[in-house]
């Protein structure tokens, strides 16, 4: 393997990962467990000061 | 016939029915309306018919550090008074603001809804909106909810000045003073009945005129401040004895809630969205009634004067993506995303109040201290109208909205801003011990003394107040012409 083979593989590993572990952290970022969810209203919750709503976690809980 | 009081002899002092002071929206209308019935009016105006300085500074004073406002900036004094630069929006009240309620220990209105509607034909018909049989809902505003829906305005075009000089200066009825100031009400003995206005004008010429009723329309600070000066015969002031003058003082309250980004596909080409609360939300959460409007950047101030550098700023941010350079003029960087305002009811509160100082102004008439306070009441009212609100948009897929730190965090202070909308200072109410004037407006403590205009609101609901005052100043004109 030449030098330029493998450090395109070792960028791409290292993307790989890199988007892996962003895409678990954004999708958990929906999930009630792992977030600091606060009650805020009837149907709603808040996250980091945006108000969301109970659909919003039924429909991005990607389990 | 316009006289100026600083130049003119004026005509004999005695020959008038009535005697009003302040040529703003409310003395205009109703001066004209009492000189159709044939009744010979007085009306005097401090300022001249264009703004001056000297005039202007009369209306300075000081304001406590609970909450910024600008007592000066907010209102104008010369003919037309502050018309001259209204922005015209009108929105009626509804039945709701006259349901039988006590807020702050205080009570709503004592008249009818319907007895305040029976006059809105001739506010709307003086803000040339007769053509207009419903207000219309602010476009492209759609929600589904039990506890907001769209928001109805209209807006009118009318200059008070510029509209009715002319005819002030044809009608052989009216004597339009310029550049006369009232400066002391003076009692007969009785305590009680009015014997004359004393009007001075910028040369310290001073005149007493004379009449069976006198009127004050000069504001909603003004009204309560001369009365508080009006100590020499009784110390407290007029109308004053059971210490209600200056108190309860409301604003509409414009507060940024927060911030939003739309969903494009129920916004389209929108560039705002306006809500009102529901009364099924104020009783519920214990709100008053709110106006909330979602604005975008496009939207947003770009109006007026300042529309053409406004417009610019907006292309440079949207169009070259250099938003994060001009996060100073708006903090969010391209059309879609906007902040949340309001034009929210404020409780009345004895506490929020105008008091008078040392300071005097260039008649020797002491200045005002403004001490605008929220209370607790308020407080919680908007905290659970902001999250109502946000629930909903979400709910509606318009957007998701995050709400400002302030609103979130009970620990901070709710920063408010004010719509340069002053009312409640000569509240009315049926009994002296909680407000100032009675149903008709009469001075509760004298025979003869009333008062026209947003002052005398008993509650201030979220409707802009110049229809609502004129309403209340042609059932005036009623009253008066009806007792004399
Ligand atoms: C920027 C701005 C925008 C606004 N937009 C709206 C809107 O869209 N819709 C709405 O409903 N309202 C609006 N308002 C409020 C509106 O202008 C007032 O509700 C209205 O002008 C009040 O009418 P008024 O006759 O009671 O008082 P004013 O119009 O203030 O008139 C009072 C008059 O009394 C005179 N005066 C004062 N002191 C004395 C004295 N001692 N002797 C003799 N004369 C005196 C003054 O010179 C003045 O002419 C706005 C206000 C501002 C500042």
């Amino acid at each position: 393997m030449n030098y330029h083979r493998r450090k395109v593989l070792k960028v791409g590993l290292v993307s790989l990962i890199g988007i892996s572990l962003l895409n678990t952290k954004t999708f958990s970022f929906f999930k009630k467990d792992d977030i600091a969810l606060k009650t805020i209203g009837k149907n709603s919750y808040l996250v980091d000061g945006w108000v969301i709503s109970k659909n919003d976690l039924n429909k991005r809980e990607f389990s | 016939m316009i006289i100026d009081f600083n130049n003119d002899s004026h005509k004999n002092t005695n020959e008038y029915d009535y005697c009003i002071s302040g040529a703003g929206a409310a003395g205009i209308a109703l001066a004209l309306r009492l000189a159709e019935s044939g009744k010979r009016v007085a009306l005097f105006e401090g300022g001249d018919r264009e703004y001056s300085q000297v005039s202007q500074d009369i209306y300075k004073g000081k304001v406590t550090e609970q909450n910024p406002y600008w007592l000066d900036l907010y209102r104008l004094r010369f003919l037309g008074g502050t018309t001259n630069h209204w922005a015209g929006r009108c929105r009626p009240f509804v039945e709701y603001d006259f349901e039988e309620k006590q807020i702050n220990d205080l009570p709503g209105w004592p008249i009818s809804f319907e007895e305040m509607n029976r006059f809105l034909p001739q506010a709307k018909s003086i803000l040339e909106l007769e053509e207009i049989d419903t207000f219309k809902i602010v476009e492209n505003t759609h929600i589904e909810s039990e506890y907001f829906e769209p928001d109805v305005s209209a807006s009118s075009s009318i200059r008070f000045r510029d509209r009715f000089s002319e005819e002030l200066e044809r009608h052989s009825n009216v004597d339009l003073y310029l550049n006369a100031n009232l400066v002391d009400i003076q009692l007969e003995e009785d305590l009680s009945t009015i014997k004359h206005f004393v009007i001075q004008n910028y040369n310290q010429k001073k005149q007493s005129f004379t009449a069976p009723h006198y009127i004050i329309a000069m504001g909603a600070i003004e009204n309560a401040r001369i009365l508080l000066n009006c100590d020499s015969q009784i110390s407290s002031g007029i109308g004053n004895q059971t210490n209600m003058v200056g108190k309860c003082f409301m604003e509409h309250l414009n507060i940024r809630l927060g911030e939003f980004v739309s969903n494009k596909a129920s916004w389209g080409e929108s560039q705002s969205m306006q809500f009102m609360t529901t009364p099924k939300l104020a009783k519920e959460m214990n709100t008053g009634l709110s106006n909330i409007t979602f604005g975008t950047v496009r939207q947003i101030k770009a109006y007026g004067r300042t529309a053409e550098i406004k417009a610019l700023f907006n292309k440079l941010s949207c169009q070259l993506g250099v938003s994060e350079h001009l996060q100073f003029l708006y903090e969010h960087d391209c059309i879609g995303e906007g902040v949340i305002s309001t034009l929210c009811e404020q409780f009345p509160f004895k506490d929020s109040k105008l008091a008078l100082i040392d300071e005097k102004d260039s008649f020797g008439l002491r200045r005002v201290e403004l001490d605008w306070h929220l209370s607790q009441n308020d407080i919680d009212s908007i905290r659970n109208m902001s999250i109502a609100i946000a629930e909903e948009f979400a709910e509606n897929n318009l957007g998701r909205v995050k709400l400002s730190s302030f609103i979130t965090d009970s620990s901070q202070k709710i920063e408010i801003s004010g719509h340069a909308h002053q009312m409640g200072t000569t509240r009315m109410s049926a009994s002296e011990e909680f407000g100032v004037v009675d149903v008709n407006c009469k001075v509760h403590q004298t025979n003869n003394l009333y008062i026209a205009g947003s002052s005398v609101f008993s509650t201030g609901g979220a409707v802009n107040p110049t229809m609502p005052l004129l309403q209340l100043t042609y059932r005036l004109a009623e009253h008066l012409t009806s007792i004399s």
